[in-house]
């Protein structure tokens, strides 16, 4: 296994979601290496066997790169004039901080189901957090938006540190 | 992890899940942690991290008492010599 090229496909893989928001498929990550779809794949694996990314089970998809998500999630992240969709409450602040980049961030409560816009500005998440109810589809009104700080706001880690690569989707 | 409006919603969302309670962390430590954990991701050095380096960025966030089997963690995970190669992984 070559471990310089394996290194240069994942930071292509991180590069193209930046610039797409979308990860490559193996075959466009093999046609930029001028190498097989089946090298590609292989190599794929092993990123996904050691953490660097996770693929859809049995497929070669990519799923996660974290921060960032290969599918749609209720995590959207409006950062560079491009809006991406991180894994989870946390890495919805964390594609900010890999991009070092502002970036405003539309997130579902949890169990409250309330639409929650935040601000990350010049590296600080801005104190005033914009709620409304989420339920049906017009925008939120006067009477539904409502301002909370942030420090109300809470993200919680369901399961020990030392358990989350078990099942990585719930994690 | 799921974004919650407090720790009663938190509560509510455990016990109809039938899920123990774990830990919340507001947004502002999590930003800094996110600041930590992310910096260097888009970079071609960036290999991985071993669990020394991942307790490391947890002590600089001031979150070791809030993830307290962080250090139960390596324990286990060094137990055999499976156990180690899994250590090795990315975090």
């Amino acid at each position: 296994m070559n471990d310089s090229l394996l290194w240069q496909i994942r930071h292509f893989v991180y590069t193209h979601l930046a610039y797409t928001t979308h990860p490559p498929s193996a075959e466009v990550t093999a046609a930029h290496f001028n190498i097989s779809n089946e090298e590609a794949g292989e190599l794929y694996k092993e990123l996904h066997n050691r953490h660097a990314f996770f693929l859809e089970p049995e497929t070669l998809t990519i799923r996660m790169a974290n921060p960032f998500s290969g599918i749609p999630t209720d995590f959207k992240v409006h950062a560079n004039g491009k809006a991406y969709y991180a894994n989870c409450a946390w890495d919805m602040l964390g594609i900010p901080a890999a991009l070092h980049t502002d970036a405003v961030i539309e997130a579902k409560s949890t169990e409250s189901n309330e639409s929650v816009q935040l601000e990350i500005k010049n590296g600080q998440i801005n104190s005033n957090v914009t709620l409304s109810d989420s339920e049906g589809s017009l925008p939120p009104t006067s009477e539904t938006l409502r301002s909370a700080q942030s420090d109300t706001l809470l993200v919680h880690f369901p399961i020990p540190f030392s358990h989350w690569y078990d099942d990585l989707v719930f994690t | 992890m799921l974004l919650f409006r407090s720790e009663e919603w938190v509560d509510k969302w455990c016990k109809r899940n039938n899920l123990e309670r774990g830990k919340a962390l507001s947004l502002q430590q999590v930003w800094e942690l996110s600041k930590l954990w992310y910096h260097n991701r888009m970079l071609l050095e960036y290999h991985g991290r071993s669990m020394e380096q991942v307790a490391e960025i947890f002590k600089q966030a001031g979150l070791t008492s809030a993830i307290p089997n962080l250090k139960l963690c390596r324990r286990q995970r060094c137990q055999t010599l499976t156990q180690r190669r899994k250590a090795a992984r990315l975090f």
